[in-house]
């Protein structure tokens, strides 16, 4: 990994009693796209305000090249924001949006009008320009604010859920044309945003928060499929959590009581002990209902379907399991669902199933 | 709201009463319901308006007014120096009231838009709080503390500044300038603080963003967007304070007598000169039409507050159009 261009280093952020952000360390890498991801109140948007500098830590710091920058205002900073709401000038052009930040740069003339014409350009919005924002629709101005930022060649740039308020359609097109936008600059993104979905899309990193923590650091493959924590198994993507004991634990293999049934797993990175209470996660996609062929690698439960969710390419099954739980199976298009009311089994290859800690707030109550 | 209760030949029986016919006529109904502000306006400004402007082309022969028309009253009023002097000077005490209240007002909406945190709601009403004290009171006040008895000059004589009280200070044009910014400054305040208010946060900190400093962020951003408050509130205090009457009475002296308000009140009353008492009033009604034409243009074309806020941005204009035209 090459140096990092910024570093956080054990940043808090208190708003009278409220901890937004409680000891944040973190190291981003030039040229990455890199993800915060969290529910409202995770502290990904005040992390992102202080890299901006619109905000100030109580404790820790912000390197930028090893130079501590926390201190600086905003205008001192080669870090461009694209705000949620996009925050064009109203009584600007869409041209003289883009050119401000040069203009304040004292940018030679001429070479401001070549970058602003070359910024419209890679947005597309060239022949818009002399249009005033609120002439735009949403995802122009999306464009604008994002050629804006761009023009000035930050060293970072910092996107505030800038697809929050566009149409499902427009948001997706806008997640490809960003990442290709970014391979492109070459630019360190910080793309803050509640939306998984877009985050696995987009991301070489994801940085998953919550309660003014990181959860979980990781590429979108690795925290989809080894999330380490519960919270980061139920919040990235969809998936089955089973609470169980273990019972048995010898090198790898682990075998859980789940009270009416047994099933095994692997520890992974895990410490388990016999006794032990754990979680683990199965993803829908992994489960499959009354298998042909039998396998002794495979977990197997039964229970009553509940209900039958037709969603296109997949339907979802919901399994009410004897002990009460519920459980979701997908199931691909072509295969014949069962009937609500049948008796089915749910299985899954053990190496499947991720091990999951109790939280520690959980453990102790 | 438009029940049209069609007659049910089944229940041939059921009383009508008058309200029931009106009901069942919209139209009726609509005009019914025009009628009491349509009246109101008619009887309480627009009859008078035209009998003003009627009455300003009356002649007036030997101390009676007669029913001939004439323009000696308008050719009087532009071929005396009295007249056009007058409304000039009434124009330029205006002006420094304006300005004065410009710079007052500004920095305080400013402040209390983007720096005061806490407690603004209280802070914007311990500005607006005065305008419930009667408009006598305040202008006594200042009779009170600029007197040759007053407060100011008890203070300068007790720190030995001056020896002999001032007479100065009351009764002048200055005693006028002050009182009447004292008494407008909140009007000018109060538009230019909705504006600065809803300019959003984020296009100060996308501005600072884009290595503006805090000052070209003020001179870039914040003021091209506060301009229809500025004009707004100029508006409020110029025409108000041009057309004052009381405050002159009380704090003018001498100078009183060429503020337009005075001159129209003696040409009503002392001079009996009705006719031409109106043609002043005309001349001043056309003169303030023309500026709120003016500021109404300049702000429609400065006003981007459609797209910083969605929806009010017009509605708010129409608002503060609206109790302008209230306080003439």
């Amino acid at each position: 990994m090459p140096p990092p261009i910024l570093e956080l280093r054990n940043l808090t952020r208190r708003f009278g009693e409220f901890t937004a952000l409680d000891g944040v360390s973190l190291e981003i890498a030039a040229g990455e796209f890199l993800t915060l991801l969290g529910a409202s109140g995770s502290g990904k948007t005040t992390t992102l305000r202080l890299i901006a500098g619109f905000d100030r830590p109580d404790r820790g710091s912000i390197l930028m090249d090893g130079q501590d920058i926390a201190g600086l205002p905003p205008f001192k900073r080669n870090i461009n924001t694209v705000f949620q709401q996009y925050a064009l000038f109203p009584h600007m052009s869409v041209r003289d949006n883009v050119g401000y930040g040069l203009r304040m740069r004292h940018v030679p003339k001429p070479d401001i009008a070549r970058r602003v014409s070359e910024a419209l350009d890679m947005v597309q919005m060239a022949h818009l320009e002399a249009r005033a924002p609120r002439q735009l629709s949403g995802g122009q101005q999306q464009r604008v604010a994002l050629a804006r930022a761009l023009v000035n060649r930050p060293r970072v740039l910092l996107l505030d859920e800038p697809l929050g308020a566009l149409d499902l359609k427009l948001r997706k097109e806008m997640q490809l044309e960003l990442k290709h936008l970014q391979a492109l600059v070459g630019i360190t993104f910080i793309y803050v945003t509640h939306d998984q979905e877009e985050a696995l899309t987009m991301s070489d990193r994801i940085v998953v928060m919550r309660q003014g923590r990181i959860e979980q650091i990781g590429t979108s493959r690795e925290i989809y499929t080894q999330p380490r924590s519960r919270y980061v198994a139920g919040f990235i993507g969809e998936t089955n959590l089973l609470k169980g004991r273990v019972t048995r634990h010898s090198g790898d293999q682990v075998s859980l009581d789940l009270g009416d049934s047994q099933i095994r797993a692997r520890a992974g990175e895990v410490t388990v002990s016999p006794g032990q209470v754990v979680w683990l996660s199965v993803r829908p996609e992994s489960l499959t209902m009354n298998p042909v062929a039998s396998s002794a690698e495979l977990n197997r439960l039964a229970g009553d379907v509940a209900d039958i969710v037709y969603a296109g390419s997949t339907t979802r099954i919901h399994l009410a399991l004897p002990g009460g739980e519920r459980m979701v199976v997908h199931e691909e298009a072509g295969r014949v669902p069962p009937n609500v009311g049948a008796r089915v089994t749910a299985t899954w290859p053990v190496e499947s199933g991720v091990l999951l800690p109790q939280d520690p707030e959980e453990a102790a109550s | 709201m438009t029940q049209v209760s069609a007659p049910t030949p089944a229940s041939p029986h059921i009383r009508r009463t008058p309200l029931d016919y009106i009901r069942a006529r919209p139209r009726l109904k609509t005009f019914i319901g025009s009628a009491v502000p349509v009246g109101w306006v008619t009887v309480l400004l627009l009859i008078p308006y035209v009998l003003l402007l009627v009455q300003s082309f009356w002649k007036l022969e030997n101390g009676t007014i007669t029913h001939q028309l004439t323009l000696d009253n308008y050719r009087r009023l532009f071929g005396t120096a009295l007249y056009p002097d007058t409304i000039l000077f009434s124009a330029g005490i205006a002006l420094r009231v304006t300005l004065f209240s410009l710079l007052l007002a500004y920095p305080l909406a400013y402040l209390l838009a983007f720096k005061v945190k806490r407690h603004r709601n209280l802070m914007y009403m311990a500005v607006i709080i005065p305008l419930w004290v009667s408009y006598l009171v305040r202008a006594y006040a200042w009779k009170i503390i600029l007197g040759q008895e007053g407060i100011l000059n008890g203070l300068l004589l007790s720190i030995g500044v001056i020896q002999e009280p001032l007479t100065v200070l009351l009764y002048s044009k200055w005693a006028l300038i002050i009182a009447l910014t004292h008494i407008y400054t909140p009007f000018t305040l109060m538009p230019i603080f909705a504006v600065l208010e809803a300019i959003p946060a984020s296009l100060r900190e996308a501005s600072q963003d884009l290595y503006a400093s805090r000052w070209q962020t003020f001179r870039r951003i914040i003021l091209p967007l506060s301009i229809p408050g500025v004009v707004a509130g100029c508006t409020f205090a110029f025409v108000l304070s041009m057309g004052d009457f009381l405050a002159p009475q009380l704090l003018g002296g001498n100078d009183s007598a060429l503020m337009v308000s005075n001159l129209v009140w003696s040409l009503f009353g002392v001079a009996y000169n009705w006719p031409l008492g109106a043609a002043v009033s005309v001349v001043m009604l056309a003169l303030t039409m023309v500026l709120l034409w003016l500021a109404n243009t300049i702000e429609k074309r400065m006003s981007y507050s459609g797209t910083m806020h969605q929806g009010g941005g017009e509605a708010d204009r129409k608002n503060i159009m609206a109790s302008r035209a209230g306080a003439l």
